[in-house]
């Protein structure tokens, strides 16, 4: 069975609707966490749309609410009000199991400290996704992991458990493990937020090769040179968008 | 309360769940010290009753003796006597349709002036002619269940019927306990009671001493005034002389409360370890703030001080608890013991005593639980506090193996996890051992006390005992009658009498020489020989338990007092069979007919040819009818009967054994509670990441039951062996106690097979609660935990 197979019937399952092209499809989103006795708000209304095949990078100061869009469009966290719609699909409208599973098959995420489980290798780190999913045999899932670590310059550490591995190596791994379902969308909440310029720099080059291939690209990031090599820069400042376009 | 001391509350209120496990555990530990409540409790109780009852210092059974009131007057002028009652105790049956049970009756002389051994009325009014009072125990234990107003019919001495009814309810410390052990009571006018047992005057001489005085000098004396008073009187048994504060049964009752010590203790140690364990973890997932504190300033002391309050906090709040459990545990146990074993009814009680120490240990262990935790957290650097994270995987030789076994995802997840915290998963193996370990020694400890009072029971080779009842001992005559009875294939006169050695009364029995129904199995020298009846000295054989405690040996003679007077016996044998708990004492039928001044029995030991259970009963029924018509009123026992009731009554005793088990596995199953709960919530980040990676709820189950079942399962394995040790020593304690010398030892294994099933389905039942909470977060929400 296939990624593409799998994807169909989970779309049926979950009553995908055309959204007239774009990818992600945010509408009056606004989002309050609270904060012991006291209610913060996160985002005060966006509205964003992301097209496929599109590079976009979210800047802005510490607090602005930059995670915060990542996690409402990964189905990671849900708004307080407003539509959430990616890759056709209503967040709001579905279960953790269903947001869990979608996310397995459809979302690549790369986490700002790697979030590798440590006793799983890289090899076994990057077959997650796919045992979840039960997407092909055994030795299909570690024949694709082997294939993307390759594909991340680690295929000679397939073997080696997190702590084996430097900072920049992990979030190899982590990518490797976002494209395990060859997902639609790859996101990243500060990818490159604990490695040095030069693994960044590298980092952000495997990304645009992804974007370059067709796959949609979103990051975080507080670096406003690598902000400046997306497509498309969507600023946000205490938790309003404060301007979108071309860096 | 300064900001190290918020802290300190703040730890508690950090993980609510694990603070509340470890309270409930501390709780568990003390609740179990309560245990040493017991002795100073059932003390208190038995000697208020003592007080209330006036039990007698001096019993003293003789023969039918008229005394009128003259002589009970002469007989309470011997110095040293304080009150005497002289009454009839007669053995007879409950006629109810076909069957028939035990019952003594007891005369009361004097309702209105009990002098001692006074019957306690409950409910119900004294009895009149054609009146009884129940014993309250007898319905409790089944022997007889007639309540007020019932009518209940006795045989007389005749065997004919006589028909009473119940007037009250009542007991009496000393023939309360018959009912437990042995047959019902119910007590009756003296005058009605000597009319069915065809008795002229008393047989029972009851006697409290004054305070100050010797109980067995004025025994002597009373005896020797009885005599003078009443020449030809003799005694039927030997007198029974009460020591100072003692009070019946009380030897049994300490050797019991040495297993409930050694629960208590055991309950103590894992109850310890969880502490300690908790403790560590807490230091643990503090490193950060340790490492900040020292940064800032913070000295070790104040650093351990603050987790020191922390760990006392918990102490107090879990010996508040615990005290708290423990009164009603002790109280609760203690009442069952008392009513099913003594036939007393315990009042509740709380001895300052086990409060002072279950405060001190209580809030003393768990102090000293936590100093490892203190320590490390005293030695924790500010750099290493700082690069501190959840623990990584390790890549030793452990790790590498798991590595290498094909397993599925989430097993494979789970199992690897094991080795990340691989102290606490350790501690938590080392709970579930302990735990495991002792349920397996009691339950050990029971097979072993069940099989070897079967087997004790199954050197008996003979089917009833016929027992004189009244005055008319068993002679020739009798034993025509009864070897002529039709489905009798042997029968044995034995003499059955009270011997006693060093203080303590022991039942003797007179076997003929070269007796075919005693099969002793020797431990040294012989058995007894028919050569032995005409010997020029007379010889003994005594049980092993016997030959413990009075440290006799082959060749040694044995001073004994006697019903008849003192004795010199020569131990030619000791015998290792455990009957008689290993103190019977076996000397030739004519010796000690010779020692008794006697020339009858009082018992026969019969074999019947049918050998099924119902032909057994109906010669034993056969037998009493027969006997009792030609004017030899017996009691029977039945073997198989008697064999089952003494079983049911170890299963009891088993039973108590097991409730004390009970915490102790409780608390193991607290530890891998506690132990789960915090993998969970130290995973929860983990679980945020594979929700986000497409993991189902029911994967990120499986990983953590894996988790909790591996960690069972190791501490199942290694439970078992630690098991079998703890059983042997609780074996070895019990027959050392009991001076049984060894005894064979039985490991059940299908019932510690059950037992580890049990554990593990326990440990899967026991992740359901952590796991669900930590499936039901959001992925967001997972992921931002700290």
């Amino acid at each position: 069975m296939t990624t593409s197979d799998t994807g169909a019937a989970f779309d049926t399952a979950c009553g995908v609707t055309d959204d007239g092209g774009a990818l992600i499809d945010l509408q009056a989103v606004t989002k309050v966490y609270p904060a012991g006795r006291l209610e913060y708000p996160a985002l005060r209304g966006i509205d964003l749309r992301i097209d496929p095949g599109e590079m976009v990078a979210v800047v802005g100061p510490s607090g602005s609410g930059k995670s915060t869009v990542l996690n409402l469009i990964t189905g990671i966290d849900r708004p307080s009000t407003g539509s959430v719609r990616v890759d056709g699909h209503d967040l709001n409208g579905m279960s953790e199991e269903q947001l869990a599973a979608w996310r397995g098959q459809r979302v690549g995420i790369v986490f700002q400290f790697f979030q590798l489980l440590p006793t799983l290798t890289a090899l076994e780190n990057a077959t997650l996704p796919l045992d979840f999913a039960r997407i092909g045999s055994k030795k299909e899932r570690a024949a694709r992991a082997a294939h993307n670590l390759e594909l991340v310059g680690l295929g000679d550490k397939l073997e080696r458990v997190p702590s084996e591995l430097s900072g920049g190596e992990q979030q190899r791994v982590a990518i490797a493990r976002a494209l395990a379902c060859q997902p639609t969308l790859l996101v990243g909440d500060e990818p490159t937020g604990n490695l040095d310029s030069e693994t960044a720099l590298q980092m952000f080059e495997l990304l645009a090769k992804l974007n370059a291939g067709g796959m949609t690209v979103l990051y975080v990031t507080h670096d406003l040179d690598l902000a400046a090599r997306a497509q498309r820069t969507v600023t946000i400042r205490d938790g309003r968008i404060t301007s979108t376009g071309s860096p | 309360m300064t900001a190290l001391g918020r802290k300190s509350w703040g730890d508690l209120r950090r993980r609510r769940a694990r603070t509340v496990f470890t309270i409930v555990t501390i709780s568990f530990a003390v609740a179990g010290l309560w245990l040493f409540a017991m002795p100073p409790l059932m003390d208190r109780a038995m000697q208020q009753r003592i007080a209330e009852d006036r039990l007698h210092d001096i019993r003293i059974p003789t023969s039918d003796v008229v005394l009128d009131q003259a002589d009970l007057t002469a007989l309470r002028g011997v110095p040293g006597v304080e009150a005497l009652q002289a009454r009839t105790l007669y053995d007879t049956e409950i006629v109810d349709g076909e069957s028939r049970r035990d019952v003594l009756l007891v005369g009361i002389p004097d309702w209105r002036d009990q002098q001692v051994n006074v019957v306690l009325v409950d409910v119900g009014h004294e009895p009149g002619v054609d009146e009884v009072v129940t014993d309250r125990m007898n319905g409790r234990t089944d022997r007889y269940r007639g309540d007020i107003g019932d009518e209940v019919v006795l045989a007389d001495r005749q065997g004919r019927p006589r028909s009473f009814t119940v007037s009250a309810r009542g007991d009496t410390m000393l023939f309360s306990q018959l009912v437990a052990g042995e047959e019902a009571v119910l007590y009756a006018p003296q005058d009605r009671v000597n009319e069915l047992a065809e008795l002229d005057g008393v047989n029972s001489v009851e006697v409290r001493v004054e305070e100050g005085a010797n109980a067995a000098d004025v025994a002597a004396a009373v005896q020797r005034r009885l005599e003078e008073l009443a020449p030809g009187v003799t005694l039927t048994d030997i007198a029974d002389v009460r020591s100072g504060e003692s009070w019946p049964g009380e030897e049994i009752f300490d050797n019991y409360t040495v297993l409930f010590y050694v629960g208590a203790f055991l309950a103590l140690i894992s109850a310890l370890v969880l502490i300690s364990n908790t403790m560590t973890t807490m230091v643990t997932e503090q490193r950060r703030e340790i490492a900040a504190m020292k940064a800032i300033g913070g000295q070790r002391r104040q650093i351990r001080r603050s987790f020191l309050r922390t760990a006392l906090y918990l102490g107090v709040a879990g010996t508040v608890l615990g005290v708290g459990l423990g009164i009603p545990f002790a109280n609760l146990v203690l009442g069952f013991i008392g009513e099913q074993f003594f036939g007393v009814t315990v009042e509740w009680g709380v001895p300052l005593s086990t409060v002072v120490i279950s405060v001190v240990v209580g809030i003393g262990a768990t102090a000293l639980a936590a100093l490892p935790a203190l320590r490390r957290a005293a030695r924790t650097s500010v750099r290493s506090g700082f690069e501190a994270g959840f623990s990584a995987g390790r890549d030793d030789a452990i790790d590498r193996t798991l590595r290498r076994v094909p397993l599925p995802p989430a097993t494979r997840v789970g199992l690897r996890n094991v080795t990340r915290r691989r102290t606490r998963s350790l501690a938590t193996m080392l709970q579930i051992t302990l735990a495991l370990g002792i349920a397996i020694g009691f339950l050990a400890l029971g097979a072993t006390v069940a099989d070897v009072t079967a087997a004790t029971w199954d050197t008996v080779t003979f089917d009833i005992v016929l027992g004189q009842r009244s005055t008319s001992a068993l002679d020739e005559r009798a034993g025509e009658i009864i070897r002529s009875t039709d489905g009798v294939a042997t029968a044995e006169p034995v003499l059955v009498n009270t011997i006693e050695v060093d203080g303590t009364q022991y039942e003797a029995f007179g076997l003929p020489g070269g007796s075919a129904l005693s099969e002793p199995d020797l431990a040294a020298g012989r058995w007894l020989q028919p050569a032995d009846d005409s010997g020029t000295h007379d010889v003994v054989v005594i049980g092993r338990a016997l030959a413990a405690i009075a440290d006799l040996d082959l060749g040694d003679t044995v001073r004994a007092q006697t019903a008849g007077g003192p004795a010199d016996l020569e131990v030619v044998g000791i015998d290792r069979r455990l009957l008689n708990d290993g103190t019977g004492i076996y000397l030739p039928l004519s010796t000690f007919q010779k020692v008794l001044r006697r020339t009858d029995t009082n018992v026969y030991w019969v074999v019947a040819a049918d050998q099924d259970e119902a032909g057994i009963e109906n010669l034993a029924t056969s037998l009493e009818e027969r006997l009792t018509a030609a004017g030899y009123p017996v009691g029977t026992e039945v073997h198989h009967i008697e064999k089952a009731a003494n079983l049911e009554s170890n299963r009891v005793l088993v039973a108590v054994l097991a409730v004390m088990a009970v915490p102790i596995v409780l608390i193991g199953m607290i530890g891998l509670l506690n132990a789960m709960t915090m993998n969970v919530i130290e995973r929860t980040r983990d679980i945020g990441v594979v929700r986000c990676i497409g993991a189902s709820s029911r994967a990120v189950k499986r990983i953590f039951r894996v988790e909790a079942l591996a960690i069972a399962a190791v501490g199942s394995v290694i439970g078992v062996p630690v098991g079998y040790l703890i059983g042997r020593l609780l074996a070895w304690l019990v027959t050392d106690l009991f001076h049984y010398g060894s005894v064979p030892f039985t490991f059940p294994w299908p019932a510690i097979a059950f037992t580890v099933a049990a554990t593990l389905a326990l440990a899967w039942l026991v992740v359901i609660g952590p796991v669900r909470r930590a499936v039901r977060l959001q992925s967001g929400v997972a992921l931002r935990y700290e």
